[in-house]
């Protein structure tokens, strides 16, 4: 059917973007990956439910959102991948070189340290809207709020944000990267 | 406050940290990307599939039913077997349960005529006779599942309730039994209480005829219920429906789309459930066909009369529950006496106080 072979495609298209809000929420690639693949399971299996037109985006990013609150509520120890693993390394997309990749890493460490130490109804709204880029009526869909309660969080969490000596220690930076 | 656009690149930069999933993610979304999208190559739809599994189910059952099929001689003895329905209860009361129980003597007539179905080369069961008769009646016997259920109420001698009712546990432990409940109340020096005994159906009698014997029978009731019938039936659907999931299985390995994955996976995990659910009930029918339950309620003579009789006043014990029993009077009555004093003080109060207004407003005025 034409509605399924949309689906798969906005699936697939969509499922990077997915899998990093994931990694943002939960911290762990592994348990991202997992919470993916059963959200998108989800999806597919209640396609029938499907929203019409702009609505499709803010429901799979719920069913997502709700899927890593199942995880996070889990053991997380228990879900990382064992040593077994490495051997997929081998799968994964070359990505930016050695020198680059340290210097982001240090840094998205710390954005992603200051993510984890807030809290759960400030953290998702915020990757939502500057990561996946949902508007605040989408995340308002996504999680279940009034847009004014999103409008809020977001403002707490931001403010929050700014007070993180991580995230201060990098705002000028990425301002000139930005220029 | 930190800027929106800022927090933008701080987060994709964090994200993109992130190991990228390539093609390692997802068997799944290889599934859906391999997902043929001609009309050629459509995936058979979810009635297809239930439709198949289902005409494999009538078609199991059918064979199963085929090679199921009894002997002539078997169906003439099962319609003896199932005239007279399913279950037969011989209830006998009274004294010693005896021959005066008109409608109890007729119930244990038609469980004797039951019983000599039962038994191979009887007239009933056999009319024929002959060796390949009495084969036939053996075996239909050996699968007959009949749950037996059964209650002695005994009223033993006086201090006669404990070694009683050792001598039941050992009499049902000798015979493959255990005692699944035992119940005790002490009424005076009285002791009452119920056993409940679980005992290998072909004991069963033994154990009731044993423990008739240990005191005066008082009521005694017995039921048998054949359930051999649901179980056949269970055991076809078990076959069909274990068939079915091996079908489901095979489906499932050929499918290439997560449509048909997801699909066969809900359909497999029913079919599972209802051979589970199946299974329980076998084994529960199992059990309760392997071992009868007995549920013997022993008594000592008067009992319920010590409940109401009053103690005798003798001795220092008496005095003290006597003295117990005034004391709690005593506070009763003060209670209660309490509750009517409190509300005479109240009004008493109230009194005085309207008084004293009217004595004091009634000088000013006066002065």
């Amino acid at each position: 059917m034409e509605a399924d072979r949309q689906l798969d495609e906005l699936l697939i298209e969509g499922y990077g973007r997915a899998y990093r809000t994931a990694y943002l929420i939960m911290r762990d690639p592994a348990a991202a990956e997992e919470a993916v693949q059963e959200a998108f399971l989800r999806v597919w299996r209640f396609r029938d439910a499907l929203p019409d037109g702009a609505g499709v985006q803010p429901w799979i990013y719920r069913v997502l959102v709700n899927t890593c609150y199942s995880q996070l509520r889990k053991d997380v120890p228990a879900r990382r991948r064992s040593a077994g693993d490495a051997s997929l390394a081998g799968l994964v997309e070359p990505g930016p070189s050695p020198e680059e990749q340290a210097a982001r890493t240090s840094s998205a460490d710390a954005v992603i340290d200051a993510l984890a130490d807030l809290p759960e109804q400030l953290r998702v709204p915020a990757v939502l809207r500057y990561w996946t880029g949902l508007s605040e009526k989408e995340i308002a869909v996504a999680i279940r709020r009034r847009p004014g309660t999103v409008k809020s969080r977001l403002h707490e969490a931001r403010r929050r944000l700014a007070a993180d000596p991580r995230i201060a220690a990098l705002a000028p930076s990425t301002e000139d990267m930005a220029r | 406050m930190i800027d929106e656009d800022v927090l933008r690149h701080l987060l994709a930069d964090a994200a993109e940290s992130a190991p990228a999933p390539g093609r390692a993610p997802d068997a799944l979304l290889e599934a859906i990307a391999e997902r043929p999208t001609t009309a050629a190559g459509r995936r058979p739809s979810r009635a297809a599939i239930f439709g198949v599994a289902a005409g494999l189910l009538v078609l199991l059952a059918g064979v199963g039913a085929f090679l199921d099929r009894p002997t002539p001689r078997l169906q003439q003895n099962r319609a003896a077997l199932y005239d007279e329905g399913a279950a037969t209860a011989t209830t006998m009361a009274g004294s010693q349960a005896g021959p005066t129980a008109a409608g109890s003597v007729a119930s244990a007539d038609e469980g004797a005529d039951r019983r000599a179905r039962l038994e191979p080369g009887t007239e009933a069961l056999a009319p024929g006779g002959g060796g390949g008769g009495s084969a036939g009646v053996a075996a239909l016997t050996d699968t007959a599942k009949v749950i037996k259920t059964g209650s002695v109420d005994l009223e033993v001698p006086a201090r006669a309730f404990e070694p009683t009712v050792e001598r039941i546990t050992s009499m049902a432990v000798g015979l493959g039994g255990y005692v699944a409940e035992s119940i005790t109340t002490e009424s005076g020096d009285s002791p009452r209480g119920t056993i409940t005994l679980r005992i290998p159906a072909s004991s069963f009698d033994q154990l009731v005829l044993e423990v008739r014997k240990l005191g005066e029978v008082t009521a005694v009731t017995s039921k048998g219920t054949d359930v051999t019938a649901q179980f056949t039936d269970l055991a076809a659907r078990l076959s069909a429906l274990s068939a079915t999931r091996d079908r489901l299985f095979e489906v499932l390995r050929g499918a290439r789309n997560v449509g048909d994955i997801i699909a066969v996976q809900d359909r497999i995990t029913g079919v599972q459930t209802e051979i589970e659910q199946i299974q329980g009930q076998q084994r529960l029918l199992e059990d309760q066909a392997g071992f009868g339950t007995l549920a013997v309620t022993l008594g000592e003579p008067g009992a319920e009369r010590v409940q109401v009789e009053d103690e005798p006043d003798d001795g220092l014990g008496a005095a003290w529950d006597e003295a117990r029993r005034r004391f709690g009077d005593s506070l009763e009555g003060l209670v209660a006496w309490s509750g009517s004093a409190a509300i005479v003080l109240l009004v008493g109060l109230v009194l005085a106080i309207l008084t004293r207004l009217a004595w004091t407003r009634g000088r000013r005025f006066l002065v």
